[in-house]
């Protein structure tokens, strides 16, 4: 179809509109209610062009195309058109640019500064709404907005929770939530960007920069294992803020409040500044440059004191790739076996037929072609808020989906089916006549509740002979953002980098714990929080003679037990890269400079694996390396079969306190996210609220 | 003169019973069209030949509208507008209060020929107390009667009607607002195109016509192809209920045929009250523009008459002025009502009517200047033609017109900060 556009002749799409075609071919059309993943209200009357042989100019982003339309975008009925709507936007609108967060990154101060006049003719009271505090993340000034009404749209059509919405009418319509409620949900983040002035801002920004004196890097995600892109904001080498940066294929425009926020754990007060190491009882400080000799002599010590089947070696799923593949690298080099990142699970007999590494089996993008999804052991509106956009779009089009989960928390998309599923049992409940399966595509989806079940190779196995039996694909959704890198670069016992068979297996996490090793040596790992059980791992650090902590933050057992404590560069502060759960590679450039004491991870590292003369590296060669590790793998998890694994008997425990994990506390930064812990704290009070008295008790009991 | 199509019944002694609509041979055009099981497009044929026009304001050809309607099987919907709301209107409130059979009779025939199983229709909130009660009583009385339901009067043929009634929002009587009302959303109007014949309530194709129209199908059903052309003079077609108010001595709705001189039509209410002059008319609610009244004494009433005299025939309720009406004051009191009823949807209906108004009550307070006026008038040539719907052109006509009209009056009352009247 060709359409002219400013007398020039364009071929388009029939179904587009003329905004569509004009974002393509770049010509631009001011607008504030359009926004491409939102439905089109045509309100604000922004984008009115002149079309040839039509009376009155039309909305651009409401009117479709049609063979030969002549359109102007600069003729002067077109100017005027726009003219009039900036000045009827602006006539109530407070003009406080000097005080408002959103200045210089401001759709209305942008138009304005094309479409609007130098002084105004409005000579009568303004408009003033009062403000009230709907959310600790969210600050507002309604009197600054202008009514586009996308915040209300993302409620209703991508969050699916219709937290705001518009009260009143005409000049007395405002954006308001619903009888003094708030809005707490996961994603609620996202209205800041939406809103094109400054009526919906970040709170936890209010005031601190202004925006053209920020810089912007890009990073990736560190909270989850969807692997969202993020611009951070900084100012005076300090994160100031984080924006979702646009990628279709991952996290759309959009972001989770978690990665949203979660930066401020970084600057949390329990950072360690400096090495430290145990004399006589006593933590003493040490020299920058004497720690990596003396956490190599220590654990050269310690591997000829007790032996190399004797030291226990953890790390965290949330480290870069590159600390990952140095971590190993130095420990199997060593002959360390007992390597591990699977903190938080229990039960290890599935994990000879596990797959390469866990990936969700399809692209998310490819979500919604499924006609089922299966969902067991996950929440992903508190887990992954990323993916109940996908899924809420999924359910939308002709996706069922069925949630199964061992304990009782609501989704924010449309569910086929709900069940409190009971995790020692769960072999005669997957059954076709209990699930109801519409004709065709079918995905189920592991979540990280399963790995925490002491009946994790029970329920794999009985997923994977369900699974066949339907013809179903299988996909995981981890625990940590780095999972996969943990899995793939042989930070297992049983596997070396790129998934090969190692010679000699050995301990898991659980076992390491339970064996009470003389000597362990933990990488970006919180004892309070980030195992299996609490208790046992205290008891296993208090038995051992020699505890060596690579950590970003000191908490009270690190401070009691330990021998050696490096202080390590979070997400933010180094070189790294993440392998999400779609297979996808991506690395990242450090955001700020970590503070002079700090080692980068991945440096400390290889200088321990060149005082080991192991071999000596930099970022690109260790990403050389593990780009060839990754060339032709298969992540197609459909042959995954773990039918056939010998495994223990169910162990009956009718409450899984390990499925619970609220919502902000999945990772040691985003603990330490003030911000988010308010929010925590006033969503649980609210949801607590709203409950009724046998879902209350069950809360109590999983809280406990 | 005065013929009787929707007001038939009117002045009768239980004037809304099915006995007495039955009596004015009621129900006889719908039995015929149910008996006979006549084609559909037999009946839109027969409305569009007749030249029907919409009453409610726009006044587009009826038949027509019905011919949109997708021809394949599926549901469809009837919306009988009845929020009647423009000021001076007052038309469908008696017809739903004196002959509620005509409407749903003519909701029936309109149902039957589009396709529609199930009508609508949607009363304004004001209506609770008395037309809501009657219109729901007829209803009831009409499905006693087997002429409305399941399987009507053994032809396997159903429809079922329902009344609806508003909360009370002017903006409600915009059709595609209305939709949103019924499905029970908020009452802002949608974006056209998709129209509602299209894709309309629920997403189905639906025909929304005004109350007086369907009131007026009955009869044109009943009666030769030829009948209802041959009702107007003056080479016009057709009749329309005029609801007389203002300063005249016998205030009221009056049904004539279209055409028919302003002059015979003042007559009928009576003249000027206390023989006063008049100054100007509204024809056609009060979102239409003004028209001197000596003007006005030279127009016939139908619609092309009044487009030449510069204004509209709307929804037929004329607001006749005489010579001590202060303009100022009632552009502001007019003004004020689209104020307040802008659903606040789009940017220059929500923001623009406000300032008219607050521009126009600083002139009555005396605190106006020259500048003001000629901000008036660029600001409604602003609104204009910009909107999603047409509340913004209906607070920006007035505006226009009583300007273009009396400015001098207007720039008295700025210099003199009073009204030129009193």
């Amino acid at each position: 179809m060709k359409v002219f556009v400013n007398n020039k002749e364009y071929s388009a799409e029939p179904e587009d509109t003329i905004i569509e075609l004009c974002d393509k071919i770049g010509v631009h059309i001011p607008r504030f209610c359009y926004h491409k993943h939102l439905s089109v209200v045509a309100s604000c009357r922004m984008c009115l062009v002149d079309i040839e042989g039509v009376k009155h100019s039309q909305p651009a982003c409401s009117t479709p195309l049609r063979e030969d339309m002549r359109i102007s975008t600069k003729s002067e009925k077109t100017k005027v058109a726009q003219k009039s709507s900036m000045e009827f936007l602006l006539i109530n609108h407070p003009l406080d640019c000097p005080i408002c967060d959103q200045a210089g990154e401001c759709e209305l101060q942008d138009i304005s500064l094309e479409h609007g006049d130098d002084h105004s003719r409005y000579m009568q009271f303004k408009r003033v709404v009062i403000d009230k505090d709907i959310s600790p993340l969210i600050s507002t000034d309604m009197t600054r907005c202008i009514h586009c009404s996308r915040c209300v749209r993302f409620g209703e059509e991508i969050s699916n929770v219709k937290e705001l919405g518009l009260l009143n009418r005409g000049e007395d319509m405002k954006i308001d939530v619903f009888i003094e409620s708030s809005v707490s949900s996961e994603l609620s983040g996202n209205m800041i960007d939406l809103c094109p002035v400054g009526a919906l801002n970040n709170k936890p920004y209010r005031y601190t920069a202004r925006t053209w004196d920020l810089r912007q890097i890009c990073g990736i995600s560190p909270h989850d294992c969807i692997g969202s892109n993020i611009n951070y904001h900084t100012y005076n080498n300090k994160i100031v803020r984080a924006v979702p940066s646009e990628n279709p294929d991952i996290n759309q425009t959009w972001l989770s409040d978690r990665d949203r926020f979660g930066y401020e754990g970084i600057y949390s007060e329990d950072r360690v500044k400096k090495s430290q190491m145990r004399v006589d009882g006593k933590l003493v400080e040490l020299d920058f440059e004497s720690t990596p000799s003396e956490v190599n002599n220590l654990i050269n010590n310690n591997i000829k004191k007790y032996g190399k089947e004797k030291i226990g070696c953890l790390i965290s799923g949330q480290s870069t790739s590159e600390e990952l593949f140095m971590f190993q690298k130095i420990f199997k080099g060593l002959g360390v076996s007992n390597i591990d990142h699977r903190t938080k699970e229990s039960n290890f007999d599935y994990q000879k037929n596990y797959p390469l590494m866990p990936s969700l089996g399809c692209n998310l993008e490819d979500l919604d072609e499924y006609e089922n999804i299966i969902l067991i052991g996950v929440n992903i509106k508190t887990e992954y808020p990323i993916l109940s956009i996908r899924l809420n779009l999924a359910t939308k089009n002709k996706t069922r989906v069925h949630s199964f989960n061992f304990n009782s928390l609501d989704e924010n998309f449309d569910l086929h089916c709900k069940k409190i599923i009971d995790h020692s049992n769960i072999e005669s409940f997957l059954n076709v006549n209990n699930i109801e399966l519409d004709q065709g595509k079918t995905l189920i989806i592991i979540g990280p509740s399963v790995s925490r079940s002491p009946n994790q190779s029970n329920i794999l196995q009985s997923i994977s002979k369900f699974s066949s039996s339907i013809d179903a694909k299988i996909g995981f959704l981890t625990e940590s953002c780095n999972s996969t890198s943990g899995w793939l670069l042989g930070n297992v016992p049983h596997r070396e980098l790129g998934g090969n068979q190692s010679s000699i297996i050995g301990k898991n996490s659980y076992q390491m714990i339970t064996d009470k090793l003389p000597s362990y040596i933990l990488y970006n790992l919180e004892p309070e929080h980030d195992f299996f059980d609490k208790s046992l791992v205290e008891s296993a650090l208090e038995s051992s003679e020699c505890n060596i902590f690579f950590t970003s933050y000191i908490t009270p057992m690190i401070e009691k037990y330990a021998h050696i404590i490096v202080p390590i560069t979070t997400f933010a502060e180094a070189d790294g890269s993440y392998i999400n759960i779609e297979g996808t590679y991506q690395t990242f450039r450090p955001i700020v400079q970590p503070s002079k004491n700090i080692y980068e991870g991945w440096s400390i590292l290889n200088k321990i694996l060149k005082l080991n003369n192991l071999g000596d590296y930099s970022v690109a060669n260790i990403r050389d390396e593990l780009k060839k590790s990754l060339e032709g793998l298969d992540f197609n998890m459909s042959k995954t079969d773990m039918s056939n694994t010998n495994i223990s008997p169910y162990i009956e425990n009718k409450i899984l306190k390990e499925s619970y994990r609220e919502t902000n506390q999945t990772d040691l930064i985003v603990r330490r996210s003030e911000s988010l812990n308010q929010a925590t704290k006033i969503k649980n009070k609210l949801n607590y609220k709203n409950m009724n008295n046998e879902v209350k008790k069950s809360y109590i009991d999983i809280t406990k | 003169m005065i013929n009787k199509l929707c007001t038939e019944t009117f002045g009768l002694k239980n004037p809304d019973s099915l006995k007495t609509y039955l009596d004015k041979q009621g129900y006889q055009a719908w039995k015929n069209i149910i008996t006979e099981q006549t084609p559909k497009s037999k009946i839109i044929e027969k409305i569009k030949e007749s030249g029907l026009r919409g009453k409610g304001g726009a006044g587009f050809l009826t038949g027509l509208k019905w011919s949109f309607i997708p021809l394949m099987d599926g549901q469809k919907y009837l919306v009988c507008n009845s929020d009647e709301s423009e000021p001076g209107t007052c038309k469908d409130r008696d017809i739903l209060r004196y002959n509620p059979h005509s409407i749903i009779e003519g909701m029936l025939i309109a149902s039957y020929a589009i396709g529609a199983s199930v009508a609508y229709n949607y009363l304004r909130g004001e209506f609770m107390d008395e037309q809501w009660k009657v219109f729901n009583h007829a209803l009831s009385e009409a499905y006693n009667a087997k002429l409305i339901g399941k399987n009507i009067l053994s032809s396997n043929t159903t429809i079922d009607i329902h009344a609806l009634i508003g909360a009370g929002a002017y903006i409600v009587g915009e059709e595609t607002a209305m939709l949103e009302s019924i499905e029970g959303k908020r009452g802002m109007p949608r974006i056209k195109p998709p129209f509602p014949a299209i894709k309309g309530l629920y997403g189905k194709p639906t025909i929304i016509n005004n109350t007086e129209t369907l009131a007026s199908i009955p009869k044109i059903m009943l009666n030769e192809p030829g009948w209802y052309k041959s009702l107007g003079v003056n080479d016009t077609e057709g009749m329309k209920i005029f609801s007389m108010s203002g300063h005249i001595n016998n205030p009221g709705n009056f049904e004539i045929a279209l055409g028919t001189p302003f002059s015979e039509l003042l007559n009928l209410a009576g003249g000027m009250w206390n023989e006063k002059n008049i100054k100007a008319v509204i024809p056609g609610g009060s979102s239409v523009p003004v028209v001197k009244g000596d003007i006005m004494m030279q127009v016939n009433m139908d619609y092309d008459s009044i487009a030449e005299a510069g204004s509209m025939l709307g929804s037929g309720g004329v607001i006749v002025m005489d010579e001590s009406t202060c303009m100022v004051s009632v552009l502001q009191r007019i003004s004020r009502f689209y104020y307040a009823e802008s659903c606040g949807q789009c940017t220059p209906c929500r923001e623009g009517t406000g300032w008219l108004y607050k521009i126009l009550t600083n002139i009555i307070l005396g605190k106006g200047t020259q500048n003001d006026l000629h901000q008036l008038e660029r600001i409604a040539t602003q609104i204009e033609g910009h909107c999603i719907c047409a509340l913004g052109d209906a607070a920006a006509m007035p505006v226009r017109s009583f300007l273009k009209n009396f400015w001098s009056e207007f720039e008295y009352y700025v210099d003199k900060k009073e009204s030129m009247v009193s």
